[in-house]
């Protein structure tokens, strides 16, 4: 005992606190969460009764029982892709008439009549307008259809009964069942895929569906897997297998990326993310009724706008590039056919060509371009151009294919080429629009890195491999 | 640096050597001339190693960096137990004070590490030994898990899948050949003993009991109604605030919605909403089974 009485407080005080329950700091919040509970049950009245109706629950025994649910959902997402497939063919081909063609003929004339030089008229109107007008008329009815029928499905109560009967799946990968939802999104865009992922509020699985979104095959790059398809594995087999083959073969494609999805959730999870914080919660809200009008406002403003807006923001500086690199030359040569050359060599590694690699370095901001911009390179590198319009750098698609595949068979492209492609498309990586969008939503360099690189690094390694295995087996 | 390192592990390993009533010849201490030198050590003659004042406040100094990281670790990241101890000891010479007080402060000023073993406070204090090995007590004898010792990891892995962590309440069932049979965190199991060798427990306190209807969540069954009792210490930070958002707190009553295609995850009808919890959560949330008329 000291002489000061306050001391020995304190000193008595110092002693009891190593008596104290170890996770003391946790219980005390538990008993404040408990007493609010307490407090909350007997003053406030609750005029719904909490238990779930006797419909809720035969509806979520059919939804999630193991007989009916699968079924269930492979058959909404095929009503949900068919609605979208179908539905945006005629308002896609209106815009292109409207932007690409008539809008293109209309500045052209516009420009001509204000005695604009050539190369001012050449590089707003053939690099920069087209190429924007190009990605507008591709993406904005896709998007404008898929997202708001993902939506109300949503609304409904329907998606997240998915994530329910799918969460043992995404488990083995050591992500969340949410992830199903953020990955089918990802079929419409990754970007509005990666914006999803906030339904998921476990950071380490955040992470995870982030960083994987790219595997699911995106709206921009589905026409380039059935162009390829159609015109160099449909042909392989006699003609009335051709669509089934090449159906088939673009569907591969898409189930290989939700095996690269899978794996590299698995991989990420158990290495790089092993650290990031965990948790699980997985509410199942009531069902109800879709509110249609407000569904289709929220989602075309919070969806579809803000997607097409940051396409349109990056895809008129890739116009302009595009451009600019095939009408400067320099020494003789554009800058276009030296990136061409430079990239030869690892463009044949892996069963491509420098064309093609090129394409998607002009590429990056949107996948919807690389076809166009692949036929723009080579006609301007092949004097095979057959019916290519008089100025370089434009882009442009064939309404022909047999045109088209000449076009490509004269640059040398081979079946190898095209799988290599296709492989190549689903594993590359994330247009910039994605990766803007996955800085913004991880506010991190580092994993925005990541999330470029990894699938690139998976995309050379196969292709690589396929190429390798085919000159092996004496294919060309 | 990797001088810092030396010096500080030699004198940890010092100070816990002496703290078990060991002795330590110089000879065998690697830097020994070193700590000596630096006045952190001195020759108790005949050849043994003894700490000076400073050296006991400068281990205890780094015991609480380890301690304090390894806490952190455990709270605010995803890192699996196994890993605490190898990252913290990276760690833990590379720390100045003013960092090793930040991390006390956003933590809480804990008193315990996640292994239940005390941290030393900035001034060096620490509370008295206390509590004996699981395999001295009796048949019956109930009381509270005070420390779990994680080496070796394969048997430390097992005590913590079965629930085993500070503060968790147990009962000793029988002890025989093939182990020590112990209810605890809402089951029963059988340890082997070097298993058993790795829990220390205390008595209970005055204000607690110990319940044998508790159960784990996991082992509720449709149709029937529970209360929640509490959550286990093994759940912390982020997944632990996040139960208690969803309600699952003590007193929270829940019943059975809905299974999984494959059995799993769960959905549970708690408060009003339907959340679905996967089995490691469900098998750390301890409930009492309620009778259906009590049902609210």
């Amino acid at each position: 005992m000291s002489d000061d009485p306050r001391r020995d407080v304190l000193d008595a005080a110092d002693r009891l606190r190593w008596d104290l329950p170890q996770n003391f700091r946790d219980r005390w919040v538990e008993q404040t969460y408990a007493e609010s509970e307490r407090l909350a049950s007997a003053y406030v009245r609750q005029d719904q009764p909490s238990r779930r109706l006797a419909w809720e629950r035969r509806l979520d025994a059919f939804l999630t029982n193991r007989w009916t649910g699968y079924p269930t959902m492979v058959l909404m997402l095929a009503v949900v892709l068919w609605i979208t497939i179908s539905g945006a063919n005629v308002p896609s081909e209106l815009l292109a008439t409207l932007l690409v063609d008539r809008g293109t003929a209309l500045w052209h004339s516009l420009f001509a009549a204000l005695h604009a030089p050539a190369w001012l008229s050449g590089l707003l109107i053939d690099g920069i307008w087209l190429t924007t007008a190009w990605v507008v008329a591709v993406m904005l009815p896709p998007m404008a259809i898929f997202f708001p029928l993902f939506t109300l499905l949503e609304d409904f109560g329907y998606l997240p009964r998915v994530a329910f009967n799918l969460d043992s799946t995404f488990k083995w990968a050591g992500a969340h069942g949410k992830q199903a939802l953020t990955m089918t999104m990802g079929f419409g865009c990754n970007a509005a895929g990666v914006v999803a992922t906030r339904v998921i509020d476990s950071p380490r699985e955040r992470l995870i569906a982030i960083l994987t979104n790219n595997f699911s095959l995106c709206n921009g790059r589905w026409p380039t897997q059935i162009v390829l398809a159609t015109i160099f594995i449909g042909v392989l087999v006699p003609s009335h297998l051709s669509q089934l083959v090449a159906t088939s073969a673009v569907l591969g494609i898409a189930l290989l990326g939700v095996v690269f999805m899978f794996g590299s959730s698995w991989l990420l999870s158990r290495t790089v993310l092993r650290g990031e914080a965990s948790t699980f919660s997985l509410e199942l809200p009531p069902y109800r009724p879709p509110r249609v009008l407000q569904t289709l406002y929220t989602s075309l403003i919070d969806r579809t706008l803000i997607v097409l807006w940051r396409a349109i923001v990056f895809a008129a500086p890739a116009g302009a590039l595009l451009w600019l690199i095939t009408n400067i030359h320099v020494g003789g040569l554009s800058i276009a056919e030296y990136g061409i050359n430079a990239l030869q060599p690892l463009g044949w590694l892996m069963g491509l060509n420098g064309v093609i690699l090129l394409a998607y370095v002009v590429a990056i901001p949107a996948n919807e371009i690389v076809i166009p911009t692949i036929i723009a390179l080579t006609t301007m590198t092949t004097a095979a151009a057959v019916g290519a319009p008089e100025t370089t750098g434009v882009i442009y698609e064939f309404s022909d294919q047999n045109v088209l595949k000449s076009l490509l068979v004269g640059a040398g492209w081979t079946t190898l080429t095209a799988v290599c492609l296709m492989l190549f498309s689903l594993l590359h990586n994330p247009c910039s629009t994605t990766l803007y969008t996955i800085y913004k939503e991880t506010h991190s360099a580092k994993w925005t890195t990541v999330a470029a690189l990894m699938p690139i690094a998976f995309g050379i390694v196969v292709c690589s491999l396929v190429a390798l295995v085919w000159r092996a087996l004496g294919g060309s | 640096m990797a001088e810092r390192e030396q010096l500080e592990d030699a004198l940890k390993l010092l100070y816990d050597a002496l703290d078990s009533g060991e002795t330590v010849r110089s000879a065998d201490l690697p830097v020994s001339a070193e700590l000596v030198a630096a006045e952190l050590a001195r020759d108790a003659g005949d050849g043994t190693l003894a700490l000076t004042d400073a050296g006991r406040e400068y281990a205890l100094q780094v015991i609480r960096a380890h301690r304090l990281y390894e806490t952190y670790l455990a709270h605010r990241t995803g890192h699996p137990a196994d890993e605490w101890h190898r990252q913290a000891h990276a760690v833990e010479h590379t720390l100045d004070a003013e960092a090793v007080e930040d991390i006390a402060r956003a933590l809480g000023d804990p008193l315990y590490d996640p292994h239940g073993d005390p941290i030393p406070t900035a001034d060096g204090q620490l509370p008295p030994p206390r509590g004996c090995g699981l395999s001295e007590r009796p048949v019956g004898w109930a009381g509270r898990i005070i420390h779990v010792e994680d080496e070796p990891p394969e048997l430390y892995q097992v005590l913590a899948q079965a629930g085993f962590a500070p503060d968790v309440r147990l009962r000793i069932e029988a002890t025989g050949t093939d182990g020590t049979t112990v209810r605890v965190a809402g089951h029963t199991v059988t340890l082997s003993a070097g298993q058993a060798a790795l829990v220390q427990c205390d008595g209970l306190r005055p204000d607690e009991v110990f319940d044998a209807s508790v159960i784990r969540l996991r082992d509720l069954r449709e149709g029937e109604t529970a209360e929640v009792v509490s959550i286990s210490p093994l759940v912390r930070g982020l997944a632990r605030s996040r139960l208690l958002d969803l309600g699952v707190v003590p007193g929270s009553v829940l019943t059975i919605a809905l299974r999984g295609p494959g059995g799993q995850p769960v959905a549970y009808l708690i408060r009003g909403a339907t959340i679905a919890l996967r089995e490691e959560q469900t098998e750390r949330i301890m409930i009492r089974r309620r009778a259906a008329s009590e049902a609210a």
